[in-house]
């Protein structure tokens, strides 16, 4: 606690990361399989629809921002994984 | 005499107060460490020579003890703000500049292996048009994610697309709560498609969802994300992302200075009712009113789009122009930007709710009136407005201007003026019969020393140079 004098949420440092990249997306996952109290958006119905996020966010900043996007729902789909399943 | 700054307690490790008119910073053991490295950087003194960064210079002297009782390690000099603002006080257009420098600064710092501890608006000030980074405490060696994210975010970025893309003016929103906005507030007013809009979904939706989700404590996710590999690339690539969100917001048709938007007063110079005439005479007076004495601040009261800010500035040092108005106010921005203006600082104020005192003891953020003390004050084709569309009494109008402690050039609208008609309409007839030139005279005579009066060749108002009484 001594690193910063503001506490930024353990969920605003990695949102920040998955604003930056890719990389971010596998401590989002490791967070969100130990630490999800409940999954994120719709539950899997099938095994292939997962977070409501996908497309929405890819068509967010552009294609340049979609792998991103990807990873970033990687990381809830994990946690869905983790939870619901 | 050493007064802290009460807005400045927040970091344990650093603290401004002010002694014998200097703005100084005293540093912990551990900022004194930042600072020398900070010092020895290369992007700091080129941003300081940019105007981006405050001047700042090692100072030798003594130090008051920290307001939480400890010794400073060392003390740094600041160079002085001429007026300090807030975030709730800035158009969208200045919100937008200060967002663009903060990440600005935190880009050239991340490249050098620095980064900013916090990430709030309260970190940027106004030279006029120019904004420049103040908090020179917030350098720190990079660790990781930016932890001012969540602060940016709250205090800069969710303002800023809340008025971008849902049209709501964000300065009553922070002048609310000095903390901004919490991703939850704001993913609640993106519902339904709005949140597909530019930058919604992973910095409001995915975030918000995250901080309610994520209880995990903050150092363990910082460790977690250091193991993980996340490095200072990546820390740049949020700045980056972030700084071209931030670059694409914009106000619908706004873009521009000579668009077709709109407001009550945004075409008041062209509707307003001076004949030429009139208007050569008002500025004749103007201007030698503000020659007739020392103007080193002029506050300009309802500035409009601030053609008499600019008339003063030409014979002042700094100019405060003011005005309820956020779209007048955001234009005249944007002109003064583009022309490079550092004496003439525009803000959107309601006066007759002008910004109080906030946050801690309510003395975190000081009062307006506090944080101005003008050698000459402008109220032009004000007075009617106070009094008649806002029912201010006369009397307290004339108090008011005597408080601002500094000569006024005031203008008053006599009963029979055109604009004076068409506020009186609006209410029941006979409620304003206190509303006279004479009444005007007799109030302002209690109080001010009147040097000069002129009634403008078009019969219907008289300017007034007035001293407030000894």
């Amino acid at each position: 606690m001594t690193l910063a004098y503001l506490d930024p949420g353990s969920g605003s440092l990695i949102a920040s990361a998955l604003v930056g990249g890719v990389a971010a997306a596998g401590v989002a996952a490791k967070q969100a399989r130990a630490r999800f109290s409940a999954g994120f958006g719709r539950k899997r119905k099938n095994g292939t629809e997962f977070s409501a996020d996908t497309g929405p966010d890819a068509a967010d900043d552009g294609a340049a921002a979609a792998p991103d996007a990807d990873a970033a729902d990687t990381a809830v789909d994990e946690a869905a994984v983790g939870t619901d399943n | 005499m050493t007064t802290y700054e009460a807005g400045s307690f927040r970091d344990p490790d650093s603290a401004v107060f002010r002694s014998g008119g200097k703005v100084l910073r005293g540093l912990s053991g551990q900022a004194a460490d930042d600072w020398d490295r900070l010092s020895a950087t290369t992007f700091f003194p080129e941003l300081v020579a940019a105007g981006q960064v405050v001047r700042t210079t090692a100072h030798e002297g003594d130090a008051p003890p920290s307001p939480r009782g400890q010794p400073w390690a060392r003390v740094i000099e600041h160079e002085r703000i001429p007026v300090v603002s807030y975030p709730y006080e800035w158009p969208f257009a200045m919100m937008r500049e200060a967002a663009a420098l903060h990440l600005d600064v935190l880009a050239a710092a991340l490249d050098e292996g620095m980064s900013l501890k916090d990430g709030t608006a309260y970190n940027v000030q106004f030279v006029g048009a120019r904004p420049t980074f103040i908090d020179i405490g917030s350098f720190e060696q990079s660790t990781g994610p930016w932890p001012g994210y969540r602060q940016f975010c709250q205090t800069m970025l969710f303002p800023l697309m809340v008025q971008a893309h849902l049209g709501v003016p964000f300065q009553p929103l922070l002048r609310g709560s000095i903390d901004g906005l919490t991703p939850s507030d704001v993913a609640g007013m993106f519902s339904g498609l709005r949140r597909f809009r530019k930058g919604v979904l992973r910095n409001v939706t995915l975030h918000s969802v995250l901080e309610r989700k994520v209880t995990t404590a903050s150092e363990t996710v910082k460790s977690d994300l250091k193991s993980s590999g996340f490095s200072n690339e990546l820390a740049k690539a949020t700045v980056k992302n972030l700084r071209k969100l931030v670059g694409s917001l914009e106000v619908a048709k706004r873009g521009s200075a000579s668009d077709d938007d709109h407001s009550v007063w945004s075409d008041y110079r062209d509707t307003c009712s001076y004949s030429d005439d009139d208007a050569r005479a008002k500025q004749a007076f103007v201007r030698s009113a503000l020659d007739d004495g020392a103007s080193g601040t002029v506050l300009d009261l309802g500035a409009n789009d601030g053609a008499y800010s600019l008339l003063a500035a030409e014979h002042a040092d700094y100019v405060v122009a003011v005005d309820g108005d956020e779209k007048v106010v955001d234009l005249l921005y944007r002109r003064l930007r583009a022309a490079g203006k550092e004496n003439v600082l525009p803000l959107v104020m309601n006066l007759v709710d002008p910004s109080g005192g906030i946050g801690w003891r309510n003395r975190e953020r000081a009062p307006f009136v506090e944080r101005v003390r003008p050698d000459a004050t402008l109220a032009l084709a004000l007075i009617h407005h106070l009094t008649i569309a806002a029912n201010v009494p006369l009397p307290e109008v004339v108090s008011w201007l005597a408080s601002f402690g500094g000569r006024v050039v005031v203008e008053f609208p006599h009963v029979d003026d055109v604009q004076v008609k068409r506020l009186l309409a609006n209410k029941p007839a006979g409620l304003f019969d206190d509303y006279r030139r004479e009444a005007f005279e007799a109030l302002l005579e209690e109080q001010f020393l009147v040097h000069r009066q002129q009634t403008l060749p078009g019969g219907t108002r008289t300017m007034y140079l007035a001293e407030p009484k000894p």
